[in-house]
């Protein structure tokens, strides 16, 4: 059986030598090569490779944010290629993930390879379907900012800034991102976005708000230690929390 | 480099007073204004008119030994008296201060000669006309003889002889005469002469009450009074010996007080001047080896170094030739940027060349996505620059500008002469300023699989480390041209409407042939 594997790094040079130590591999087969995220994205989507050489430093979009613009079962097997990037290397030392350290010896990049190899003809997605949402999730909170938050709908994806977003709703197995007048669908726990955007300067208010600390405009009492906030959005949401609570976040802010 | 020097001191010190300008320079104004008051009303004092007249006394006149001490006593209290020291500790604060703000070195010699001249002038003019005023009223003299030989005659009755002189412009013998000072210094004589007896209190009172009503005419008849042989053989001296007014010497000396307050500034002037320029020369040292620690940072940033080594990796394969140019590149641009060297400044073809290094494996690396244009003035190739001054901005234009897009890139480097200066000038096409900031770009929209228009994105992890680093790298890179040349530079960082960033760069042109001696701040 033939690997289709696609090359994806910015540098030229770089990818020609994965080529070439790919030329000795005769069962591995470059469908395609890629010299930035968007192309990658594209390429991985169309043409469904079994094997993906993905640089992580990447123009357009990086490396993480390809895997993660991809729907999980068009995500091929991944060899990562890295010169140097710690918090790219954390991430994958955490979450067991096999990487290669620009520049890689011919050996170890045949054990890569062969590991992929294993890993297509046994099917084992399910494996690495949740050690890459693993290492996602831990590049998320590594990164300050919390990093920009991709959504998915189906006619296009959208990346967005925490400060971009006013109010997180929970809504069953989802949240919705509150963007001013859009509204952003994402299969996420409340607790995933709460972790991932409270460094961002969010706050969780309730079981099932996450508010953007910068938007309140005002909080209204409701009864007695009952209050609503009201966002500049014109937004009213209930809020369960104390008011100290809010109050000592609010001037952390 | 001296002139240049001069300027980075004032541009030096300028940061450290502005921290406490007002501060210190109201404390001194408010010393200057206390002290010259206290000068005016001193000054007044010395002219004013006739207070408590000195008394100038010589007994025993005849004795001829002692003719040399009454002589020294006579100019102690004239040439060499203290009086005389009066107009040098009023004056001095104000001849220092213009030695201070004048002080006779290169540069501005000529101004300063004539101003210290003209102090010069001025202070031997003001501290003879002090000084004369205070002998005038000095020469109001009252000569008291004890005649102790003819005492002895008289029984144990003290005769006290007396003789006064006025010259003119004194304060007269009215003063003279209702001064109390005479008591204590008649009293003073008889004591000290140890020849009377009696209470001289007895004495004197009457003495002097004699002659407090005596006219100027009548001062003639006392004078003529006291003629030698005159009266029982006293032998008054006069005019009394030694008891000049002020003269040349007195002159000489004003001038002596005048070298030594003008010396001592320049000493404290030139000494201030040593340590600023020793601190100068710390500072920049260190400034240089952070530049260089920045740059070798920038070296050995594991980003680059990696890549540019998998880069020669790459090519061993395909084109061994061009793998062992680059990795002699890299050799070169490590050794460069470990070298040790001192020298503030090299000439803009050393530093071309590094950055050459520098370019040619970032070529090799992106090959089509990067472009690099130079333009150089032949002349300008001479010219002095700092030690590493392209470097930084260069790799900023390629780290920041052209690495994270991915059209291709160009980076342009040019170097000409405007208006009697060194401009020089890095562009780039790359994202600009605000994708190389943290401001990221927000929403990208990719439409389906179709057309993917993303904006462009470094690698979003990371990011804030490097953009700390290589502000780093700008800043002190804008400190150390500051240091160098005061205001003499400018760093501009200017987006360019086309997209990308332009910064550019001002320095004085100066050919290192011409000022190659000067060109070491070490040596100047």
């Amino acid at each position: 059986m033939k690997l289709r594997a696609i090359i994806a790094d910015d540098e030229p040079l770089a990818r020609e030598r994965v080529r070439a130590l790919v030329s000795d591999e005769p069962d591995v087969e470059v469908v395609a090569e890629c010299s930035n995220g968007a192309q990658t994205l594209k390429a991985t989507q169309e043409q469904r490779p079994d094997l993906l050489f993905l640089d992580v430093q990447m123009p357009r979009l990086n490396g993480f944010e390809v895997l993660e613009a991809l729907e999980s079962e068009q995500i091929p097997v991944v060899i990562f290629t890295t010169a140097h990037d710690e918090h790219a290397i954390r991430a994958f030392e955490v979450n067991a993930l096999d990487y290669l350290l620009k520049p890689f010896t011919e050996a170890r990049f045949k054990a890569a390879v062969q590991r992929a190899r294993d890993q297509v003809s046994r099917g084992s997605r399910g494996r690495s379907d949740r050690q890459l949402s693993a290492l996602l999730n831990h590049v998320h909170t590594a990164t300050p900012g919390g990093g920009r938050i991709l959504v998915r709908s189906p006619e296009r994806i959208i990346f967005l800034k925490p400060e971009e977003i006013d109010h997180v709703e929970a809504a069953g197995n989802y949240v919705v991102l509150h963007a001013a007048k859009d509204r952003h669908i994402l299969r996420e726990t409340t607790a995933a976005m709460e972790a991932r955007l409270a460094p961002a300067g969010f706050m969780r208010i309730s079981r099932s708000v996450i508010v953007n600390l910068a938007r309140i405009r005002e909080v209204q009492p409701l009864g007695p230690g009952q209050y609503s906030v009201l966002l500049k959005t014109g937004a009213r949401l209930d809020m369960t929390c104390s008011l100290s609570e809010l109050q000592t976040r609010l001037s952390e802010t | 480099m001296r002139q240049a020097l001069e300027l980075v001191s004032v541009t030096q010190s300028s940061p450290g007073k502005a921290a406490r300008p007002s501060r210190r320079s109201r404390i001194l104004g408010l010393c200057g204004m206390v002290w010259t008051v206290f000068v005016s009303l001193a000054i007044w004092w010395l002219l004013r008119g006739d207070s408590g007249p000195s008394v100038y006394i010589i007994h025993d006149g005849n004795s001829a030994p002692r003719a040399t001490v009454q002589k020294f006593r006579a100019w102690s209290k004239g040439d060499l008296g203290i009086e005389r020291v009066y107009p040098w500790v009023l004056l001095g604060p104000y001849v220092a201060l213009i030695a201070l703000y004048f002080p006779l070195e290169r540069g501005r010699l000529r101004l300063s000669l004539a101003l210290n001249l003209a102090a010069c002038a001025g202070f031997v003019a003001a501290s003879h006309a002090i000084g004369e005023r205070i002998s005038v009223r000095g020469q109001t003299v009252v000569f008291l003889r004890s005649d102790a030989v003819l005492g002895g005659d008289s029984g144990g009755t003290n005769v006290v002889e007396v003789a006064v002189t006025k010259s003119a412009g004194s304060g007269g013998i009215g003063g003279l005469a209702g001064g109390g000072g005479i008591i204590r210094d008649t009293r003073e004589l008889v004591t000290s002469s140890g020849r009377v007896n009696g209470d001289s209190r007895e004495l004197v009172p009457a003495e002097v009450a004699k002659l407090r009503d005596v006219s100027d005419a009548g001062i003639s008849n006392l004078l003529a009074e006291l003629q030698p042989g005159n009266r029982k053989g006293a032998r008054a001296v006069f005019p009394p010996p030694g008891l000049p007014r002020p003269g040349l010497l007195s002159m000489l000396l004003d001038l002596l007080a005048y070298c030594a307050v003008v010396g001592l500034a320049h000493s404290v002037h030139f000494y201030r001047r040593l340590r600023e320029r020793e601190h100068q020369a710390l500072f920049l040292e260190s400034n240089l080896a952070q530049a260089r620690l920045n740059t070798l940072r920038a070296q050995l940033q594991p980003h680059f170094l990696f890549n540019s080594l998998n880069a020669i990796a790459a090519l061993l394969r395909r084109d061994p030739r061009l793998a062992e140019a680059t990795l002699l590149s890299l050799s070169e641009l490590l050794r460069l940027a470990l070298s040790q060297s001192e020298r503030q400044e090299v000439s803009l073809r050393e530093e071309i060349n590094f950055v050459g290094h520098y370019l040619e494996i970032q070529q090799t690396r992106f090959g089509d996505r990067l472009r690099i244009e130079q333009e150089i003035e032949p002349a300008a190739l001479e010219c002095l620059v700092p030690t590493l001054l392209l470097q930084p901005v260069v790799e900023n234009a390629i780290r920041h500008g052209i690495e994270p897009g991915d059209k291709a890139g160009l980076v342009r480097v040019t170097a000409n002469q405007e208006d009697g200066r060194l401009v020089l000038t890095v562009a780039d096409n790359g994202v600009g300023l605000s994708g190389t900031g943290l401001e990221l770009a927000s929403t990208s929209v990719l439409s389906g699989k179709a057309s993917i228009v993303p904006l462009p994105n470094k690698g979003s992890l990371g990011v804030v480390g490097e953009h700390v680093g290589n502000g780093i790298g700008l800043t002190n890179l804008r400190a150390r041209l500051e240091t160098l040349y005061g205001t003499e530079q400018k760093l501009e960082l200017a987006e360019r409407k086309e997209g990308g960033v332009t910064v550019r760069i001002e320095l004085p042109w100066r050919p290192a042939a011409a000022s190659e001696s000067a060109g070491r701040i070490r040596a100047s």
